[in-house]
């Protein structure tokens, strides 16, 4: 490829797409310029990107690239079809979405699975104005009293590490968004509050909304440089959309946090099943499934992978529907957790440890992950309703 | 020689207790890591005298929300390091509750440690110091000093530390240490008296079962 802007790297490269008014009122109005060429390389892709999207370079294609565009093609057009519809059908979305979102096409399919965007598209541009009001009332009520200091102290203390090593999270608008959504979820949900790691969850969210109104990699986005009308739509849809994740894992995160001990539980027990060399390894060597899979379940994996591969995880998350992050999770864990088994047997506690915290995922890319998913669909099929008689 | 020890640091959330023990294990600074959730597990070889000490260090999350946790982790620690911000009274006096959790489900023998941290901050504008160091020391001598000792100095259990200056962390872990290796050798050394004084005493003992058994 030849026509590469080759700036992608210091930001600059994103740019504000010219139809961002209409995907404001209505994200069905992204599908009409989706092009199947159009597509952003990935990142393992050594190529420079392809700024000209109208025509292409068919002589520096290889059979296997316009083969990637066909089957690309017809996944987008198989969504296109169920987005499109008057009244989107879940069931249809989640066959689709299991296997990977689009990512043009993610930010809606997102917001229908979460139950925030109406399946009706009649009531979905009343529903997104009311419910994007509703969030910069809460936010203007919410910071004109007096500030709730202790919990206020631990957001803002947190924020500017979030994914410190992404250049997104480092702008001052992002940061002050992400205060803005978590200080008024926080206040909201009294019984958890504000617990370190939900700052890990919002993130998935700011970045796929994001994309839908920008060309180019939100990672190396500014939002500072987008129209204000942009940035509190894609700052109220994440806070909803936050709002609909932690809904379904509200225990994770209240006093004694009953959801993530529940987890590790689980998680130990399946794992005793499907590896009991690994079990009785880590017995031995008095390796805690609490220490090393708390944060597992408290972050959803999302300190082991990076956000890039967390978004694919959580098409498939949502494709398997509203226990997806408290039940299918547990699988993926045990699914990850075995896949060290050869390594972690030749380990001592010290060097369990110091190896669980820091496992080699830098490399993973989406196959790496989608491998783990299936494993993890595996192991459910196998043993989900199963645990009381095999017990 | 070998000796293990298990270290647990605690402490509010953002005092910097992660960093503090990353510059002593990996001796790096770097502004903003991470939050750490639930705890995390470093660990360091040090050689003292004629020990091998192996550190095992548990850094735990800050949030009140993780403390239920933290038992899990000091209960088998031979040595706690309270931390707090010197910047940040809150943190000093959120510090105390800390203390008697410890004091309340954990035996005497558990060295206790306080490391103040930042120091960098104070030393570049000393009108951020919210602690003095004698606060500090005013506390531990109050406070730590109940394992009967007779004339313990709060001193000797403070410190204070920058992180991003490398300043004074070493010398926290050299202390601990040390006192970890006199407190081992204290141990062996009245084992090896109590060995030799159980002997007296049979032999003493004897004399009177003898005695009766002969009455």
């Amino acid at each position: 490829m030849t026509t590469g802007p080759g700036n992608g790297a210091n930001g600059s490269s994103n740019t504000l797409k010219s139809q961002f008014d209409g995907i404001i009122k209505d994200p069905a109005n992204s599908l009409y310029s989706i092009r199947p060429n159009s597509a952003r390389p990935s990142r393992k892709s050594t190529s420079s990107p392809i700024s000209s999207t109208d025509h292409l370079d068919d002589e520096t294609k290889s059979n296997a690239e316009l083969e990637e565009i066909n089957s690309r093609y017809s996944r987008i057009a198989r969504f296109k079809k169920i987005l499109q519809a008057t009244n989107v059908d879940l069931n249809d979305l989640k066959r689709l979405a299991w296997s990977g979102i689009p990512e043009e096409l993610r930010p809606m399919s997102w917001q229908l699975l979460l139950g925030y965007l109406p399946t009706n598209a009649e009531r979905r541009v009343s529903t997104l104005a009311r419910k994007r009001k509703e969030y910069l009332d809460g936010v203007s009520q919410a910071f004109s009293s007096g500030l709730d200091q202790v919990m206020w102290h631990q957001i803002s203390i947190d924020v500017p590490r979030t994914n410190p090593h992404i250049k997104l999270y480092g702008f001052e608008s992002t940061q002050r968004a992400l205060e803005r959504i978590l200080y008024l979820w926080a206040i909201r949900h009294p019984a958890s509050g504000y617990v370190q790691g939900i700052n890990d969850l919002v993130t998935p969210f700011f970045q796929t909304f994001l994309s839908a109104y920008i060309d180019g990699d939100p990672e190396t986005c500014d939002p500072g440089t987008l129209p204000k009308s942009v940035l509190d739509v894609v700052e109220a849809d994440s806070f909803w959309c936050l709002t609909k994740l932690l809904d379904g894992i509200q225990d994770n995160y209240i006093h004694a946090q009953p959801g993530i001990q529940r987890q590790v539980a689980e998680l130990r027990d399946l794992t005793q099943r499907i590896d009991a060399q690994l079990f009785k390894h880590l017995q031995e060597e008095n390796v805690e499934f609490m220490q090393f899979s708390f944060r597992w379940m408290n972050c959803l994996l999302m300190r082991e992978v990076s956000v890039k591969n967390t978004i694919r995880m959580w098409d498939t998350y949502l494709a398997e529907g509203s226990d997806g992050f408290s039940k299918f999770h547990v699988y993926v864990c045990a699914a990850f957790l075995v896949k060290w088994s050869p390594a972690i047997l030749r380990m001592d506690f010290q060097e369990v440890m110091m190896f669980l915290q820091a496992l080699p995922t830098k490399d993973w890319d989406e196959k790496n992950i989608e491998l783990l998913l299936s494993e993890a669909f595996m192991w459910q099929s196998l043993f989900k309703n199963a645990s009381a008689h095999l017990r | 020689m070998s000796l293990d020890a298990k270290i647990v640091l605690l402490g509010s959330q953002g005092v910097g207790k992660t960093s503090f023990v990353v510059r002593y294990v990996r001796n790096t600074f770097q502004q903003g890591n991470a939050s750490t959730i639930g705890a995390s597990f470093l660990a360091k070889k040090v050689m003292i005298d004629d020990y091998v000490v192996r550190l095992q260090i548990w850094d735990t999350a800050g949030q009140e929300r993780f403390r239920s946790m933290a038992p899990m982790y000091y209960r088998s620690a031979t040595c706690g390091i309270l931390c707090y911000d010197i910047t940040s009274e809150a943190s000093f006096k959120a510090m105390h509750s800390w203390l008697l959790e410890l004091k309340e489900n954990v035996d005497s023998g558990l060295m206790i440690h306080i490391v103040g941290t930042k120091l960098d901050l104070v030393n570049a504008d000393p009108s951020k110091r919210e602690v003095p160091f004698e606060t500090c020391v005013a506390y531990a001598s109050k406070y730590l000093s109940s394992g009967g000792e007779d004339g313990f100095d709060g001193s000797e259990a403070c410190h204070e530390i920058s992180a991003k200056d490398d300043e004074g962390v070493e010398e926290v872990f050299e202390v601990i240490t040390r006192k970890l290796i006199e407190k081992r050798r204290m141990i062996e050394d009245n084992y090896q008296e109590q060995q030799a004084r159980r002997q007296t005493i049979y032999v003493h003992n004897d004399e009177p079962e003898v005695k009766s058994g002969c009455c």
